[in-house]
C-alpha cells in the first residue's frame, strides 16, 4: 500500500490539473471579500475583520471551491488510468484494485490537506492586502485548524464521488458539476436531521463551524447526528472500493451511482 | 504433469453476440518462443489479455506454469512480463520516472533494474524528455524495457514491433531470441507480420477468426509445407506421358502448353529431364519450389492472405 501511495504521488508531478484546486481556493477569499464589498453600504458588516474572513472562507470552500476542485482531481486521478491506458499495466504487477483506488483517495485526502494549509496562506494574503484588522495568533491558530480540518472533512464527503465518477470514463467532469449541486444543497436543509446529517454540513459541524450566518439554521446543530451522517459516507465509500472490480463498465456504474445518491440522503 | 509454460482448455471470449475467441487450445512450450499469428481482429490481444487475466474469458481456462491463473494471479503474475497493444504510461513524467513507478510496485530497489532496462532496448537514462515527447518507436521500447525490467520467466508481448523502423525491428528480434537462448525464458508474441513470426518463433499458433487453427513447430511447418517440380518443356503433355509410363509419376499438372508441375516427392529431377531430352523435347527451365509459410498460411486460413 505505502509503494501505492507513493506511487500516486509521484504521478502528480507537471500534473496541470492541480492548477484547478490552486486557482479555485486562490479565489475563493477574493470572492468572498468581494462580495462584501458590493453590497449595499446598510448591509454591510461594519465589524468585518479577519474571523469573518476566515469563516466565509471555510463557508465557501465547503461548499463550492473544494467539492468542484477535490472531485475534478480525485476523479480525473482514477480516469487518467484509463484515458493514459495504464491500467494493463498496474493490474499486471499485481495491484489490487481497490487498494489502487484506495492509494487514489489518500492522496486526494493529502491533497485536500495541503490545499487547506494553502488556503489559509490566500485568505492571509487576502485579508492583509484589503487591510482587515483583528488578526492575532490565536485567531490565525484557531481559525486555520478549522480551515484545514474542514477542507478534510469535505474531501471525506467527496470520496463517494470521486470513485463514482473517476470510474465512468471522462465523466469526472460532470461528477464535479453534481458536486457543486450538492454542495450547493447545503442551503436547503435548514432544520431537524438534515442539518447537521447532511454530510456537506456534517463537514463544516464536525470542524466546529458554525453554519447558522451562513444558511439560516433555525435550530442548533447535532454532533452526533453528524457523525451519523459522516459514517454513512465512509461506510458508503468502503463499500464502493470493495465491491469496486476493474473494467466495471459505465452501464454498472451508472446503476451504482443511482444506489449511491440515494444513500446519500438517508432522511429523505 | 504437462510440461507447458501456458496451456489453455477451451478459452472463449464473447462479447455480446460476436466471438472474438473461441475454444481455444493453445500449449506454449518452455524455454521457446512461440509466435500467434492472426490477421487484424483475429482475437490475438483478447487471448493475451485472458491469459494475464485482464479480461475474464466467458468460458474455458487457463494454466500458467502448471496452474490455473484463477486464484493464483498473486503468484503467478509477478512472474511474467508483458506488453499489451500499445504501449501505456504517465505522459506527464519522463522514462525513468515512469519505470521507477513500476518498478516500486514490483518491488525492484535500486536504480539498477531501471538502467539495465532502457540501455538493453537503447534508452538513455535519466533524459529529460517526457513520455508524452517521446516517438511511437520510443514508446514501444519504453514498453518492451517495462516487460523485462523484472527479470521474469515468462514474457507476453503483443506486437511488440509495432512502430519500430527496420534496424530497431533486428535489434528488437535479436533481443528476443536472446532473451530466449540465454537464458531460457518462455515467450509468447503474436503479429500479423508472417515473416516476423518465421524469423524468431520455434512454435507457430495460427488464430483466425478467434479459432487456433493450427499449432506447430517452425520445423515441422517447414516439412510439410508442399515442394514441387515446374518444368518447361517444348511439349509438356508429351513430357507427362514420358513422367507417367517410365516413372510412375501420377500427381502432376498441366499448367499450360509447356508447363509442368509435379507434385511428387520421389521425382529425381535429374533423371526426368534425361528422359525429356532422349526422347527429343526441349527442356528449357526445371525449378524446384517449396510453398512459402504465406501459402500456407492462405491455405489453413482458407484463401485469405496476410502481408
Ligand atoms: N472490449 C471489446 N468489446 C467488444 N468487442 C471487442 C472488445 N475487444 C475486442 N473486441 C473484438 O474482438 C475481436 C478480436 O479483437 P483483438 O483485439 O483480440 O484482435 P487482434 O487479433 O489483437 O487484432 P489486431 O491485429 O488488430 O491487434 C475484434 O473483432 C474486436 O472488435
Ligand atoms: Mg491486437
Amino acid at each position: 500500500m505505502r509503494s501505492i501511495i507513493k506511487g500516486e504521488w509521484r504521478k502528480l508531478r507537471r500534473c496541470q490539473i492541480l492548477l484547478v484546486g490552486i486557482v479555485a481556493l486562490a479565489l475563493c477569499p477574493v470572492v468572498q471579500y468581494g462580495s462584501q464589498l458590493v453590497m449595499n453600504p446598510e448591509l454591510r458588516d461594519p465589524g468585518y475583520n479577519f474571523v469573518s474572513l476566515f469563516n466565509s472562507v471555510i463557508w465557501g470552500n465547503t461548499q463550492i471551491f473544494l467539492p468542484i476542485s477535490l472531485v475534478m482531481i480525485g476523479g480525473w486521478i482514477i480516469d487518467r488510468e484509463n484515458t493514459n491506458d495504464t491500467m494493463k499495466n498496474l493490474l499486471t504487477v499485481p495491484v489490487s484494485y481497490p487498494g489502487l483506488l484506495g492509494g487514489k483517495l489518500t492522496i486526494t485526502v493529502i491533497l485536500s490537506l495541503i490545499f487547506g494549509v494553502y488556503s489559509v496562506f490566500v485568505t492571509l494574503l487576502t485579508g492583509t492586502a484589503a487591510g482587515l484588522d483583528g488578526l492575532s495568533p490565536a485567531v490565525l491558530a484557531g481559525q486555520g485548524a478549522q480551515v484545514i480540518g474542514a477542507a478534510f472533512n469535505t474531501c471525506l464527503v467527496c470520496m463517494p464521488v470521486i470513485l463514482i465518477f473517476g470510474q465512468m470514463r471522462g465523466a469526472y467532469l460532470g461528477g464535479s458539476l453534481l458536486t457543486f449541486f450538492l454542495g450547493y444543497c447545503i442551503l436547503f436543509f435548514k432544520s431537524g436531521f438534515m442539518l447537521s446529517a447532511y454530510p456537506f454540513s456534517a463537514a463544516l459541524v464536525l470542524a466546529g463551524f458554525d453554519m447558522q450566518e451562513y444558511n439560516g439554521a433555525t435550530e442548533a446543530t447535532s454532533i452526533p447526528l453528524a457523525f451519523l451522517g459522516m459514517a454513512a459516507v465512509i461506510a458508503l465509500t468502503m463499500a464502493l472500493l470493495l465491491f469496486s472490480h476493474p473494467g466495471s463498465k459505465t452501464g454498472t456504474a451508472k446503476k451504482k451511482k443511482k444506489r449511491g445518491r440515494g444513500r446519500r440522503y438517508p432522511g429523505r | 504433469m504437462s510440461n507447458y509454460i501456458i496451456e489453455t482448455r477451451g478459452l472463449t471470449k464473447k462479447y455480446g453476440e460476436q466471438t472474438s475467441v473461441s475454444k481455444l487450445s493453445l500449449h506454449v512450450r518452455k524455454g521457446r518462443i512461440y509466435g500467434l499469428l492472426g490477421r487484424n481482429g483475429a482475437g490475438k490481444t483478447t487471448t493475451m489479455r485472458m491469459l494475464l487475466g485482464l479480461t475474464e474469458p466467458t468460458s474455458g481456462d487457463v494454466k500458467i506454469f502448471g496452474k490455473p491463473l484463477r486464484g493464483n494471479e498473486k503468484k503467478i503474475l509477478p512472474r511474467i512480463g508483458s506488453l499489451i497493444e500499445s504501449p501505456g504510461f504517465y505522459p506527464n513524467l519522463t522514462g525513468t520516472e515512469n519505470l521507477r513507478i513500476f518498478a516500486d510496485l514490483r518491488g525492484l530497489k535500486g536504480p539498477k533494474y531501471i538502467k539495465n532496462a532502457m540501455e538493453l532496448v537503447n534508452l538513455p537514462y535519466k533524459d529529460k524528455k517526457l513520455f508524452s515527447q517521446y516517438s511511437l518507436g520510443m514508446k514501444q521500447r519504453l514498453a518492451i524495457a517495462l516487460a523485462v525490467m523484472h527479470n521474469p520467466e515468462l514474457l507476453i508481448l503483443d506486437e511488440p514491433i509495432n512502430g519500430l523502423d527496420p534496424i530497431g525491428i533486428a535489434e528488437v528480434r535479436d533481443f528476443i531470441r536472446n532473451l530466449c537462448d540465454a537464458t531460457g525464458k518462455t515467450i509468447l508474441i503474436s503479429s500479423h507480420i508472417l515473416s516476423e513470426i518465421s524469423l524468431l518463433a520455434d512454435d507457430i499458433g495460427i488464430i483466425d477468426h478467434g479459432v487456433l487453427l493450427e499449432e506447430e513447430s517452425l520445423e515441422e511447418l517447414e516439412k510439410k509445407n508442399g515442394k514441387y517440380f515446374r518444368f518447361t518443356v517444348s511439349n509438356a503433355a508429351a513430357a507427362s506421358g514420358l513422367l507417367q509410363d517410365r516413372m510412375g509419376i501420377r500427381n502432376m499438372e498441366i499448367d499450360s502448353s509447356t508447363k509442368l508441375t509435379v507434385r511428387d516427392s520421389r521425382l529425381d529431377a535429374g533423371t526426368a529431364v534425361r528422359l525429356f531430352v532422349d526422347e527429343g523435347l526441349t527442356v528449357s527451365d526445371a525449378h524446384l519450389y517449396e510453398d512459402t509459410l504465406e501459402d500456407y498460411f492462405k491455405k489453413v486460413t482458407g484463401g485469405e492472405g496476410i502481408a
